[in-house]
């Protein structure tokens, strides 16, 4: 019950951090935004995976 | 003025009452003993190697004649013992190989909850886990350790392939490896060695802040100031004993997480 804590932590900073340096390459300005929502969709959808399902 | 306790204790705690109040600050933990600077040997470092001494005696004099029946000190422990070794790591390790790892986990248990403990001792008052660098190292030891078990059992590759959970539809794996990566080597030790860092540190400037505002209160302040010194000092009281209660927890936590990371590293299967 604690991983989750993990995983809702490194997706959104991992992601938006990936989108902080994509803004800053092309130069938009939405991409962080981006990152940081698709990262705790990806990690809300990792926890489901792992500890939702059998 | 008003006699609204709690907004004479917040305007006193921002500063603003009377020239002469100085709010806590997180410099005041810096507490040198011998010597200045970075390697100068500080208060903590002193209670932390006093803790280890009167936990290392306390639990070879209890247990030395060890009865049938126990007597207190032998309950204590017993008790302390069965609590980490049953409720944390059998459970969560399970029967099969969790005895190697009781020693350490009981041993970290006890640590943290007597350096906690002193945060609310009146000679000592001074968590030596909201110094970051006790929960920092303690944290090191955890991480390495459920490496090298998860090294250990499945050989390098292999752990590193466990920690992606299997079945996931295969578009997926380019994102959830590196998000696996990150959680197992950065955000895992991160977040326990901040949350312990942080609940103590926090809790220690609640009540050096209540205790040093009611203290000024009462000294320096009219009589509507006075009365909300008491009040300060009644808030730090519940607060002292509501972060006793913090204390215990955040010791179980740390202790728990631990177990929870070594018994991930030695999982067979998802």
């Amino acid at each position: 019950m604690w991983n989750v804590v993990s995983y809702l932590i490194t997706g959104p900073s991992m992601f938006g951090a990936v989108g902080w340096g994509l803004d800053h390459w092309l130069g938009t300005t939405w991409l962080v935004a981006v990152g940081i929502v698709g990262g705790m969709a990806l990690s809300l959808y990792l926890v489901w995976f792992r500890y939702g399902t059998q | 003025m008003s006699l609204n306790v709690l907004g004479a204790i917040s305007l006193a705690a921002e500063g603003g009452e009377g020239e002469g109040f100085h709010a806590p600050t997180p410099a005041e933990f810096y507490q040198p003993l011998i010597g200045h600077g970075d390697f100068a040997i500080t208060r903590p470092m002193v209670v932390l190697a006093i803790s280890v001494a009167l936990i290392a005696w306390f639990l070879v004099a209890t247990t030395k004649r060890a009865a049938v029946v126990p007597g207190k000190g032998q309950w204590v422990t017993e008790n302390a013992y069965n609590f980490v070794r049953n409720g944390v790591a059998r459970d969560i390790i399970g029967s099969h190989d969790f005895l190697k790892f009781v020693p350490l986990l009981f041993s970290m248990f006890m640590l943290i909850l007597v350096n906690n403990l002193f945060g609310i001792i009146p000679p000592i008052q001074y968590p030596t886990m909201s110094r970051i660098g006790f929960p920092i190292a303690l944290t090191l030891l955890v991480f390495v350790i459920y490496h090298a078990v998860g090294i250990k059992k499945n050989g390098a590759w292999g752990h590193i392939k466990h920690m992606i959970p299997p079945g996931l539809p295969k578009g997926i794996y380019v994102l959830i490896i590196p998000l696996e990566l990150l959680t197992y080597f950065v955000t895992r030790p991160l977040t326990l060695a901040l949350r312990l860092f942080g609940n103590m540190f926090a809790g220690h400037m609640l009540l050096l802040l209540f205790i040093t505002g009611g203290e000024y209160m009462l000294i320096h302040g009219g009589l509507g100031l006075k009365v909300a010194g008491v009040g300060s000092f009644g808030m730090a009281f519940v607060l002292t004993a509501f972060e006793g209660l913090i204390e215990f927890l955040q010791a179980y936590i740390f202790t728990l997480l631990a177990a929870t990371y070594i018994a991930g590293s030695l999982a067979d299967e998802h």
